[in-house]
């Protein structure tokens, strides 16, 4: 419609509620643009990792699973250690040795187990993501 | 050939008034209502401009540092530390130690399998977390109410529900002459139990 912009508005006529209202839509979408969307486009890039197969937080939290699993081993270890030194005993050569052999295996089980839950509950959250919070997104826009 | 002539008129584009041909463009006055209205409206972003915008950057900021390296340290150690508590002392009494109880490998591995699997599981509850901390801010941005972000004890606390039952039941077995205590009760019974139990 030519002249309908608000320059051109006689100013005999009163449209200062339309004209806040226009400026109102105009700054919650621009607020939106600013704070929102950038949050929207990095959960969306992160649920789509890998070509979408993984969340791009997988690699991360694989070696924190791994990491993990080290560390509770150890500990567990060197507890058994220390529990038999307050009693004044002490494993000998073998019985360390077949110590380690336990909790290597132990172990080895363990990483994989925790690198599986972790690939799995990734795929959850993934799958979460994208039926949930950005499908609901993307059904309002 | 004027019937086509006719569907093509009715296919052109409309030419409305104040199309560029000179005619009087008409514009409708805001009513009182109108005013009050657009008032409200303007009165009621400024609010949430000024209230609410930095409440939810500053949850923006928190929730884009939910999944650091500190929070998964923090929980996973919450974690083990909830379930070795929970399966009593490591040296509860010499008792314990000369019929075996805590000295048979076979409870350290167990422990560490279970520690393992309750870590693992409360790290993924860090970045489960954060996802969900940032669909509530995508929530947010769409005019809808974000959802109830758990705390780090209780991600910590649930992902050792599972494996303290887990856990527990073996050393349990090996306990039995000491007699078992009840599994998924919480660590506050646990604590409790540790704490005054035989």
């Amino acid at each position: 419609m030519g002249g309908s912009s608000s320059n051109s508005v006689p100013s005999s006529v009163d449209m200062v509620a339309s004209q806040k209202n226009a400026d109102l839509v105009n700054q919650q979408w621009a607020d939106y643009q600013t704070r929102f969307q950038p949050q929207e486009a990095n959960l969306i890039n992160e649920v789509n990792g890998n070509g979408g197969l993984q969340t791009t937080l997988l690699p991360q939290a694989l070696a924190q699973a791994s990491a993990d699993n080290s560390n509770v081993f150890n500990s567990e270890k060197n507890q058994q250690n220390r529990d038999l030194s307050r009693y004044g005993q002490a494993m000998n050569d073998e019985q360390r040795q077949q110590q380690g052999t336990q909790f290597g295996i132990a172990e080895s089980a363990g990483a994989a187990n925790a690198n599986n839950t972790t690939i799995q509950t990734d795929q959850d959250m993934k799958n979460t993501v994208m039926s949930g919070g950005l499908g609901a997104a993307s059904g309002a826009v | 050939m004027r019937l086509f002539k006719f569907w093509i008129w009715l296919l052109s584009p409309p030419k409305f008034y104040g199309g560029g041909g000179g005619t009087t463009t008409t514009y409708q006055q805001d009513n009182p209502q109108q005013q009050a209205l657009a008032n409200v409206a303007n009165q009621k972003y400024d609010y949430y401009q000024a209230k609410y915008v930095p409440l939810e950057n500053q949850w923006m900021d928190t929730v884009s540092n939910m999944n650091n390296q500190a929070n998964h340290n923090d929980v996973s150690g919450m974690a083990a530390n909830t379930l070795k508590q929970s399966q009593g002392p490591q040296t509860q009494s010499v008792g314990d130690s000369m019929t075996g109880g805590r000295l048979q490998r076979g409870n350290y591995v167990d422990m560490a399998s279970a520690e393992s699997n309750a870590a693992s599981n409360a790290d993924m509850g860090v970045t489960d977390r954060m996802l969900k901390g940032q669909e509530g801010i995508v929530a947010m941005g769409q005019g809808q109410s974000a959802g109830a972000i758990g705390g780090l004890t209780d991600v910590a606390s649930q992902s050792v529900q599972g494996q303290n039952t887990n856990a527990s039941n073996v050393f349990d077995r090996q306990q039995a002459i000491n007699g078992t205590y009840g599994t998924g009760l919480g660590m506050a019974a646990a604590a409790g139990i540790n704490k005054y139990g035989s």
